[in-house]
């Protein structure tokens, strides 16, 4: 090949680059390079180094703004949102303090969910694992969802097999147990306590490693918190979900048809405020929930369809986005039993 | 915490280790001395004879030893004070030479500070090829870890002109004149210690 096929600058091909620190020790070791070009290559391969780790940085910044723009979007949730704004706030001056070598807490961020079913919980641990990953705290920023079943087992030596697979599922991420305070149901003699157990151990030794957000109804999670001290003194943050106003369950319901292209008609939706601004108090604890909300309008959207074909064609686009009051018909279909 | 002593062969790295432990207060060595009971005022002889001579990359087994820092009302910190090789200006023909030159880089690239010593004294002003050395390894250092350039044998330095070439070469907060031997400059290394600690996570 002739020397002019190669610009100045480029890369002798026949000359290899040591591609990290440990190989350039061992070619000095080998005599293949001479220390004081060694001392280059270690520095070249340092910046190298602090350049992706200023990229990963900056991926990370994103992570964060993305899983709080998220938190913004979901609707109502204003005590929610503060408190994970706080977290983030803490995390972030903690850091800071650190790198100024000043005393910082590094106390684990395990915490505690309450809330009915459908308020967000889920949703809201979800973005809060993005987040701690965004801000360094978790490697991996993954969500693993948990209930008793998961953790206890059928016999002895089960459930502590059962739990620690499940940490090691979840490590990096957040372990996110629904109704805790169910694995203290089964009273002394249960093999829910062995799983109780674990998960103190896990919350100690692997802090830092992990965050478990244990999740449940407030009054149940209270007596439970309250009956297992080991759990509750390792809990850094209570967020309470508190229900869903009337009218943010309607903005829920407005989103969830537009995400699905469908529309919800003038009527509809004045009487499905109405109508849950009614129940409000006489089922407390289905009014409320997000998911209640869901399911009728997936019911909605069946029922559109048999009327809409019952009719006949041709159809406008209109109506065939468009969800009536009758479609919704939140007393039929036993909605109302527990989800 | 590690401090690491890099430089050329020669610089006087080993007699520096020894006689700032001894000035900082010893606790234990280990290393090349690790069979050494811990000496008192006078076993320092034995080390220095050991670790310390006028014939260039003479020790392959270099010496580590901890001592303590009072830094402040929080009291003492340990710091483990570590030598290394000298790094020559030219290709080595002994492969026991380079396997240790090869081991002090990876020491440098762990090291919490760095502690860079160049020879100051006139019978060793170096050519040019020396003074890449020193200056690869001054841009090497500063992207590991605090580091700081002792000016050593500056007792012999007549006149100060090597300390101030060093200065006008590398900044003149970067060096500090020091004398092994005479143990001059001892008290403003162990403020700078003092001051990075001060400036490090805990
Ligand atoms: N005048 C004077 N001589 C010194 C001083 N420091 C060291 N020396 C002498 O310089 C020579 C080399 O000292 P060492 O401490 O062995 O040098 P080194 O940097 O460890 O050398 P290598 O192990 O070969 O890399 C010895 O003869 C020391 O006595 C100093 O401050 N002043
Ligand atoms: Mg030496």
């Amino acid at each position: 090949m002739s020397s002019t096929s190669h610009p100045a600058w480029s890369p002798d091909p026949g000359l290899l680059q040591p591609a990290s620190s440990k190989e350039v020790l061992q070619w000095v070791e080998s005599g293949r390079l001479p220390p004081v070009e060694a001392l280059g290559h270690l520095r070249r391969l340092k910046s190298e180094a602090a350049l992706t780790k200023a990229t990963t940085r900056s991926t990370a910044g994103d992570l964060v703004a993305s899983a709080l723009a998220e938190l913004d979007d979901l609707i109502g949730l204003q005590p929610v949102k503060a408190l994970v704004r706080e977290l983030k706030a803490f995390v972030d001056i903690q850091a800071r303090r650190q790198e100024a070598g000043l005393k910082s807490d590094q106390h684990a961020l395990h915490m505690v969910f309450t809330g009915s079913p459908g308020t967000g919980k889920t949703t809201v641990a979800r973005i809060v694992a993005r987040l701690l990953q965004g801000l360094g705290v978790l490697a991996r920023g993954h969500l693993v969802e948990a209930e008793r079943a998961d953790l206890v087992g059928e016999y002895i030596g089960h459930t502590a097999q059962k739990t620690r697979e499940l940490i090691r599922r979840a490590l990096g991420g957040v372990l996110f147990i629904d109704e805790a305070y169910s694995l203290a149901r089964g009273g002394e003699k249960d093999f829910g306590r062995e799983a109780i157990d674990g998960l103190v151990k896990a919350m100690e030794d692997l802090r830092g490693q992990l965050v478990i957000i244990l999740a449940g109804y407030p009054v149940e999670m209270q007596w439970f918190l309250a009956t297992n001290p080991g759990l509750r003194s390792r809990i850094a943050l209570h967020v309470h979900f508190p229900d869903y106003t009337p009218q943010e369950l309607v903005a829920i319901a407005r989103h969830m048809v537009r995400e699905r292209e469908y529309a919800l008609s003038r009527e509809a939706e004045l009487e499905l405020a109405r109508f849950l601004e009614q129940q409000r108090d006489r089922l407390p604890i289905h009014s409320g929930n997000a998911r209640w909300v869901r399911n009728l309008l997936e019911r909605a959207i069946r029922r559109q369809a048999v009327r809409l074909s019952q009719h006949g064609g041709p159809f406008s686009r209109e109506a065939l986005m468009t969800l009536t009051w009758n479609d919704l018909d939140p007393q039929g279909g036993g909605l109302w039993r527990p989800s | 915490m590690e401090a690491v002593l890099v430089g050329r062969p020669n610089a006087g790295k080993s007699l520096f280790l020894i006689n700032f432990a001894d000035y900082l207060g010893l606790r234990g060595l280990e290393g090349g001395a690790a069979g050494h009971r811990r000496p008192r005022g006078g076993g320092l002889s034995e080390l220095r004879r050991k670790f310390v001579s006028p014939v260039p990359n003479r020790v392959r087994e270099p010496l580590a030893a901890t001592v303590s820092l009072s830094a402040g009302p929080a009291g003492g910190i340990s710091l483990v004070l570590r030598d290394t090789v000298g790094i020559p200006a030219h290709g080595v023909p002994e492969g026991e030479i380079r396997r240790a030159v090869a081991q002090g880089l990876a020491q440098l690239l762990q090291a919490t500070f760095i502690f860079h010593l160049i020879d100051v004294s006139p019978h060793a002003v170096p050519t040019p090829a020396e003074e890449a050395v020193d200056r690869e390894l001054h841009l090497l250092a500063q992207q590991i870890a605090p580091s700081l350039i002792l000016a050593n044998k500056a007792e012999a330095d007549l006149g100060g002109s090597r300390v101030r070439r060093l200065k006008e070469l590398y900044g003149p907060t970067s060096v500090l004149p020091v004398s092994a031997l005479t143990r001059l400059g001892f008290r403003d290394v162990k403020h700078w210690l003092v001051e990075q600690l001060a400036l490090e996570p805990p």
